[in-house]
């Protein structure tokens, strides 16, 4: 097999991936299993032209037969393989009746690029193709996916990897895989939106508190603080289980396009470093992600590479990937478990020495209760007043009275950079918080010329979803001016997570490390503040939303103008 | 914008050739000036960019949806003192997040006789605090005769402590001003078994002898219903409701005529 220290050496000057060892045919992305996605997942080098066909297609994925949508005829797409400093072209084109399009998550392109309908370009209409071409100014790992409609929850999205310019990785490993999660509708993207707009977020529920679980509370907790707690939830007409809005009873739970019972597999030899590369293209899951008995070295956040850090498990939040090393060493099948963040399912798949093998399975979870301390409800002197309340650290732009999309404002914002979240750290194994990450390289750190705030409002019950109380349908472009320095202060003024995607330039997340991060996607927690710092670098509309699918489609999206600050008309 | 201004604009746009951004931060470029923007491909010209007069057709989301709903709450069998009746009870609506087309359907009879009351109401709802809607419309009652239209005004709570809330002010065409309150609660027993308890009240202003109503309250329901959601769509239920003509309306009764009723119910509960 081929050898990835190898291959770094002749990478530059042959660009051989290619090279055989004189076994199997080589290649980094080597997964063994018998699933179409074996050749899907693979990839013989990077390429400057991929064509990309967007298609309807039967498939049978986790016991479930449907009409699904894909790239190419699988979910998920190509992976797509890149080198960092080509010139590309990619076309994609709509086998659809309906408009189509396809966004490169993660990218620095021109605004023309970015592939938003209604954004940055009208869309892909059926029987026809567009070319997206532009240069390549990162490495590291991504995604793409369609941005229209559900599509993405369908079935369109697929895993993204950009070979640095110079073929040098500051990390070395001998294997590399992409574990690609996914949530896949039992029914339809349709359906779960029609559902969760008609009976807001208990429809997929089976985990809410029973009368039985009420009673247990007054017995453990005592019955002041049992009602107290009731009320205070009740009030505000959530429950303190929901959280994730679409469960198993909504989804298949996939890794690499198949359920866990299918059991993709990747290979390695004992004592071999091994690099996942692991991207959420869910829709609505965040995941836990662990190998139970092998430490992990985290070494890239959203493409982004950082100082090593180990830990023992992670939670990826919708959009964001992580990208660690193991080094299994005993010859025995490993479990990479991907567990949902409400305890409801799983994804896995297994790095094995040999095909045919199945690592041990570990037992899932006790699904967690958010508390109101989390959401920043708790601990407080006077009421658990929702909407209309006083709060104690006021956010700018936050809608005052009460207002039909705000139905919850956090009392007491947090900073929860060091908080792993809900149903994370009491197992006795290490869990990855968000200020231990560390950039690998210094970013350069202009002084702030400008603070903006955003909060992030719901109604859960309505199902409507809206920035400072508006959605974007009410709500006017944010502007940005070119090459300024930004400070973007985030609330969660909601009990649930919401990733925040912004296109076209990054986030350097604050959170206390002067090598700050840079991420695209901000996972922002319940009740908590925080900031970024931003740089816009290129002009143009760019798409700044919530990348919970069903969030962002009832109202939690923005477009931000990215405009010259002496010309600007705004 | 000036016009000298935008030629100022379009020759600091045209020094530069573009330039790429390298993403490791030892090349990072923070544009200085406008200089350092790439030639665009699109129809969308440097000034476009510059002075952020881009208009996309089409829209990236539809976050306004028509939604559809029709529930029946209650489509029910019902014992009692005499033959067993049936009663049916429903809603649904039309329309998006804040403004709708809102019907209910409310009805009971005996199986074996005729429809003793059926009214329908046709109300615009909005949506007016996170949990509360204002509806305003039309009631018509063709049961019990003589028929009736209603003016109604009236508020409905989603969701405010989990429960159902409806309160609606009715003038007749006669002029006569009555008014009922509603209240169920959803307490989950298990995932799908649903214990819930409801609680309905009418009361009237003046007396309507035609109707045999008498000013006051004039009759409640006290009501226990315990359903199985086999889907969250689909559940069938049993349970017990006791109704109680009260006040004048009560003393207005024939003599003999039971003034309470204790009715043993089974159902369904489904929605579309």
């Amino acid at each position: 097999m081929m050898n990835r220290r190898t291959l770094i050496k002749s990478f530059s000057a042959t660009g051989a991936l290619g090279l055989t060892a004189g076994c199997a045919p080589s290649s980094m992305f080597r997964p063994v299993m018998s699933s179409a996605n074996a050749a899907v997942m693979d990839s013989p080098g990077p390429r400057s032209r991929y064509d990309l066909v967007i298609g309807r297609k039967r498939l049978t994925i986790g016991g479930v037969t449907r009409d699904r949508l894909t790239y190419n005829g699988s979910i998920p797409g190509p992976l797509i393989h890149l080198r960092e400093g080509d010139d590309v072209t990619l076309n994609v084109t709509n086998t659809l009746s309906d408009s189509t399009s396809t966004h490169w998550h993660g990218f620095l392109v021109p605004f023309e690029m970015d592939g938003v309908p209604g954004v940055n370009f009208p869309g892909i209409d059926p029987e026809s193709t567009f070319t997206y071409r532009f240069r390549v100014k990162q490495h590291g790992t991504y995604w793409y996916h369609s941005h229209s409609g559900f599509q993405e929850q369908e079935g369109v999205y697929g895993a993204i990897v950009i070979d640095p310019a110079d073929g040098r990785e500051p990390y070395s490993y001998d294997r590399d895989v992409v574990m690609i999660l996914a949530d896949l509708p039992r029914i339809s993207a349709d359906f779960i939106y029609n559902r969760l707009k008609k009976m807001g977020s208990g429809y997929y529920n089976y985990q809410k508190m029973t009368l039985g679980d009420f009673a247990k509370d007054l017995q453990t907790r005592g019955a002041l603080e049992t009602m107290r707690d009731r009320l205070a939830w009740a009030e505000m007409g959530m429950t303190p289980t929901d959280l994730l809005n679409v469960t198993d009873k909504g989804y298949i739970f996939t890794a690499n396009g198949v359920d866990a019972a299918a059991n993709w597999t990747a290979l390695f030899n004992p004592g071999e470093r091994v690099r996942l590369r692991v991207i959420n293209a869910s829709a609505m899951t965040h995941y836990d992600v662990r190998v139970p008995g092998l430490p992990m070295t985290m070494i890239q956040s959203d493409g982004q590479y950082i100082e090593p850090v180990e830990t023992d498990e992670f939670r990826i939040g919708v959009a964001k990937t992580y990208d660690f090393i193991v080094q299994p060493r005993e010859d025995r099948a490993y479990t990479v478990y991907a567990e949902t963040l409400d305890r409801s399912g799983f994804a896995r798949i297994t790095l094995a020495p040999r095909p045919g093998m199945e690592g041990p399975l570990p037992a899932q979870r006790k699904r967690p209760l958010r508390s109101l301390e989390e959401t920043g409800m708790g601990m407080m002197d006077d009421s658990l007043a929702p909407s209309g309340g006083m709060m104690r650290d006021p956010a700018p732009n936050m809608p005052k009275g009460n207002d039909v999309n705000v139905a919850m404002r956090t009392m007491k914002p947090q900073d929860r950079m060091a908080d792993p979240g809900v149903g994370l750290g009491d197992d006795g194994w290490r869990v990855l918080t968000e200020n231990q990450l560390r950039s690998y390289r210094r970013l350069p750190s202009p002084p702030v010329e400008r603070e903006l705030w955003i909060n992030m409002t719901t109604n859960m019950t309505r199902y409507i979803f809206s920035f400072d109380g508006k959605k974007f349908s009410d709500a006017d472009k944010i502007q940005f001016y070119l090459g300024e320095r930004l400070r973007l202060h985030m609330f969660n003024q909601s009990m649930m997570a919401h990733p925040i995607h912004l296109h076209g330039m990054w986030m350097e997340l604050e959170n206390g490390q002067s090598k700050r991060p840079r991420q695209h996607t901000v996972f922002v927690k319940p009740g908590q503040k925080l900031s970024v710092l931003i740089t816009p670098v290129e002009m143009g509309d760019w798409a700044f939303h919530c990348h919970m699918l069903y969030h962002f489609h009832s109202g939690m999206f923005r477009v931000v103008n990215v405009a010259h600050k002496e010309f600007a008309s705004r | 914008m000036n016009r000298s201004a935008q030629a100022l604009a379009v020759s600091l746009l045209w020094i530069a050739p573009g330039i790429v951004h390298a993403q490791d931060a030892t090349s990072v470029d923070v544009p200085r000036s406008i200089a350092d923007v790439r030639d665009p491909t699109g129809p969308v010209t440097r000034l476009d960019l510059a002075t952020g007069n881009i208009d996309v057709p089409g829209d990236p989301i539809h976050d306004n949806p028509i939604i559809r709903f029709a529930i029946f709450d209650r489509l029910e069998w019902r014992s009692g003192e005499g033959e067993p009746g049936y009663l049916f009870d429903g809603f649904g609506f039309v329309g998006g997040d804040y403004n709708r087309l809102w019907f209910e359907l409310e009805g009971e009879g005996a199986f074996d006789g005729s429809l003793e009351a059926a009214e329908l109401q046709v109300l615009y709802n909005r949506a007016i605090t996170p949990y509360w809607n204002l509806q305003a419309g039309l009631r018509h009652d063709f049961k019990p005769e003589p028929e009736l239209t209603y003016a109604v005004l009236g508020v409905e709570g989603l969701n405010a402590y989990w429960t159902g809330i409806e309160a609606n002010l009715y003038v007749s065409e006669d002029g006569d001003v009555s008014g009922d309150f509603e209240v169920e609660y959803d307490e989950f027993l298990t995932q799908r078994l649903v214990l819930q308890p409801r609680f309905e009240i009418a009361a009237q202003a003046q007396d309507v002898d035609t109707l045999g109503l008498g000013a006051g309250i004039t009759s409640y329901e006290v009501g226990l219903r315990m359903r199985y959601e086999i889907r969250r769509e689909f559940a069938p239920y049993v349970g017990a409701s006791w109704t109680e003509t009260v006040g004048e309306t009560a003393d207005m009764l024939p003599d003999g005529a039971d003034r309470g009723t204790l009715s043993a119910v089974a159902g369904l509960r489904v929605w579309f």
